[in-house]
């Protein structure tokens, strides 16, 4: 079949970006990509076949900045603009700006994206369609009498007290606009609901331009499994599958799983037609994800329905074989789905772990630095999604998020066992991040045992620090002799080395690493 | 022969790696360490030490060493003669700097108020997300050199804390919320 369009713009970075312009690539489809002024030589530069420079590093000045980058897609002559996660992929204007300029937006219709983006109004529409909703209430806006974007924490705490008794305590303040726990606050009891509510206001203003909030029930240790529905322009929809998210860090997501551990056949057939009725309900067109609460009672309650490719998408994909983005830009062209959902089944068992850039012993703060050293595992079932490459600088602008490992095995305990092995072979030296962490969850018995609840985190994890961050470990004293054995070798030069070979100069060829075969069978 | 002296937690270890002919020797404070070396290549090592076979990636910038052992990170620093005033502040003096680029959103504390140990003096916003950040001494504020709505970069002086005795209880540092 002929490529669906001639020419995309991925409007993106990082690993998104690359996994977006791989699909371009596969499909024989020109890509163009956009890149901030510190992302010229980046990965996702590399590549696509055009580059345009779209302005500075700040995110509102570049990634954000949805003018330059329909003017760069109609100047570059693409066809449809790919939004990824993340910057404009859930901004109806954004999407508003493609279609009157004659591009194709890969993803649903603007009033989708905006009917979905308002948390209330979905939780409306929703309710309407017969999906549960999480029990809760929406605030008054206060910028009705406070002016423009300056009065968004003018709540009158009375008010505010009056709905959050009516909701009950534990409760969460969250962003209309919200997304990715930003504008969110946990509330233990109803007295702290007005800070709260002022707090997650100024934060979603900040980083939504909307600072209006709402008060929903905080449920006791649900998981958080969501559903990843695929809808074509005649309206039909399929979900394919679910996946389990409750390992999360102040409502970020670090590792996914598919299948859940929580839910047995008839469970996912009850939320798997939800999820479809929740797509139905608003129109969707593309892929796009339901997000639900579980309660430990089996209860669910519609969340969220996100109006984009997850970055967790990949354990869907290793999980059933297909491939969401090529989908998307299927279903973008008019294309119908392909699919029934007789015809979708899943196997095995998937996992993802967040690569992110920070420092989990230090409150999770974000890592910069320049990436020294970059080595990615490999072998069956193990796939790695990379937005970044040795050399790379790693800034404070943009997410932290660095790479994605996704692992597939027959079953829960050996995609464990597989996705654990696989972080020992991941090296990133230079910028601090989170693998060690990740790698200790994965190994812990209560994940192994499927306890994944969204408290998992707080309750098993608080407190970590690094294994080898003791003074007099065996790992010290093994690294202080690494560290030594490299600075010897390159001061003595690779000329001198025995194993390196007669290649002055140059980097370890393959006959060294053949030395190193013969060894290993010595012992 | 290289001799690196590394400034650990309990004080310095100097490593010598020496050769003789293909066979390289490491000394660890003087004592021979059980050392067999596989291979060595650019940011890589192979080998047996104590008996426990051994692959790492090291990567190294002007006085770090950063070691990858099977999937855990050891940063090492080379000691040297100067003074540490970069460690001063990680680790949390009287100095609260920014823990990364960002924005003050709000100060918290006025000039000359007394503070508990874990006392949020600030909140700071940095990858769209706003954190507390908090004083990790008791004291008297010195000096505010920020203010609300003002860009910070990485290290900067945000505010200057006296130390002293405030309450008998100082409360826990909070970690997020």
């Amino acid at each position: 079949m002929a490529p669906p369009f001639a020419k995309i713009l991925v409007a993106n970075r990082g690993e998104i970006a690359v996994r977006v312009l791989r699909c371009c690539r596969e499909m024989g489809i020109a890509s163009v990509a956009v890149v901030s002024e510190p992302d010229r030589r980046s990965r996702h530069a590399h590549l696509a076949d055009e580059v345009v420079a779209i302005g500075p590093a700040a995110a509102g000045e570049s990634y954000l900045r949805a003018d330059r980058i329909v003017a760069a897609a109609v100047a570059a002559g693409a066809e449809a603009v790919h939004p990824g996660y993340g910057f404009l992929a859930e901004n109806a204007d954004f999407a508003r700006a493609c279609a009157e300029a004659g591009l194709v937006f890969i993803g649903p219709p603007p009033d989708v994206i905006e009917a979905m983006g308002e948390k209330t109004a979905a939780r409306r529409m929703m309710s309407a369609a017969g999906v549960p909703v999480v029990p809760g209430a929406e605030l008054p806006d206060p910028g009705a009498g406070g002016g423009d974007s300056g009065g968004g924490e003018g709540f009158d705490p009375e008010t505010v007290l009056a709905v959050a008794r009516e909701v009950g305590a534990p409760l969460l303040v969250k962003a209309v606009c919200g997304g990715g726990g930003k504008g969110m606050r946990l509330v233990g009891s109803v007295e702290e609901a007005p800070d709260a509510a002022a707090a997650a206001a100024r934060e979603a203003r900040q980083a939504f331009g909307d600072g209006r909030v709402y008060i929903e029930r905080c449920l006791s240790r649900p998981r958080h499994v969501e559903f990843q529905i695929l809808a074509d322009a005649a309206g039909a929809v399929v979900h394919l599958g679910e996946r389990e998210c409750s390992i999360q860090r102040r409502h970020q997501k670090i590792i996914e799983e598919t299948p859940s551990p929580a839910l047995d056949a008839a469970l996912r057939e009850e939320m798997g037609n939800a999820a479809v009725a929740a797509a139905k309900a608003c129109g969707y067109v593309g892929a796009g994800t339901v997000e639900f609460l579980l309660d430990p009672d089996g209860a669910f309650y519609f969340l969220e329905m996100n109006t984009r490719l997850q970055v967790e998408h990949p354990v869907t994909e290793m999980a059933t074989g297909l491939d969401l983005v090529r989908a998307q830009i299927e279903i973008a062209a008019g294309r119908p789905l392909p699919w029934t959902q007789a015809g979708i089944a899943p196997r095995g068992w998937a996992i993802e772990c967040r690569i992110c850039a920070e420092e989990p012993q230090h409150g999770f703060r974000p890592a910069v630095g320049p990436v020294l050293l970059y080595r990615e595992p490999s072998g069956p079932g193990v796939r790695v999604d990379s937005g970044i490459a040795e050399g790379d600088e790693v800034g404070a602008h943009y997410d932290p998020l660095l790479a994605k490992l996704i692992v597939h095995a027959a079953d829960r305990d050996a995609a464990i066992d597989r996705a654990r092995d696989a972080l020992r072979e991941f090296a990133v030296l230079g910028v601090a991040t989170n693998g060690e962490y990740l790698a200790d969850v994965l190994d812990h018995p209560a994940f192994r045992a499927g306890q994944t609840d969204t408290a998992f985190l707080a309750e098993h994890l608080a407190g970590w620090a690094p294994a080898a961050g003791g003074s007099g470990a065996p790992e010290r004293t093994a690294a202080m002799v690494a560290a030594g054995l490299h600075d010897e070798q390159r001061a003595a030069g690779p000329a001198e080395d025995a194993f390196a070979g007669p290649a002055a100069g140059r980097p370890a060829s393959a006959w060294s690493r053949i030395g190193r075969f013969r060894l290993r069978g010595l012992d | 022969m290289l001799h690196l002296r590394f400034d650990e937690p309990d004080g310095c270890r100097d490593l010598v790696i020496r050769r003789r002919g293909d066979v390289r020797e490491a000394l660890l404070d003087e004592s021979p360490l059980d050392l067999d070396v596989l291979s060595v290549g650019p940011g890589e090592a192979d080998f047996v030490l104590d008996g426990r076979r051994r692959r790492a990636w090291i990567a190294g910038r002007g006085d770090r060493r950063h070691v990858f052992l099977d999937g855990r990170v050891v940063t090492l620093h080379l000691f040297s003669e100067e003074g540490d005033a970069a460690a001063d502040e990680s680790a949390g003096g009287p100095r609260i700097v920014a823990p990364m680029p960002g924005k003050v959103v709000r100060v918290l504390v006025d000039v000359g108020a007394a503070v508990d140990r874990g006392e949020p003096l600030l909140l700071f916003e940095a990858m769209k997300m706003e954190t507390e950040i908090a004083t990790p001494v008791a004291g008297r504020v010195a000096a505010i050199r920020c203010a609300a709505g003002r860009a910070a970069g990485l290290g900067d002086l945000l505010i200057e804390i006296e130390p002293g005795e405030v309450s008998a209880a100082p409360p826990e540092p909070e970690n997020g919320e």
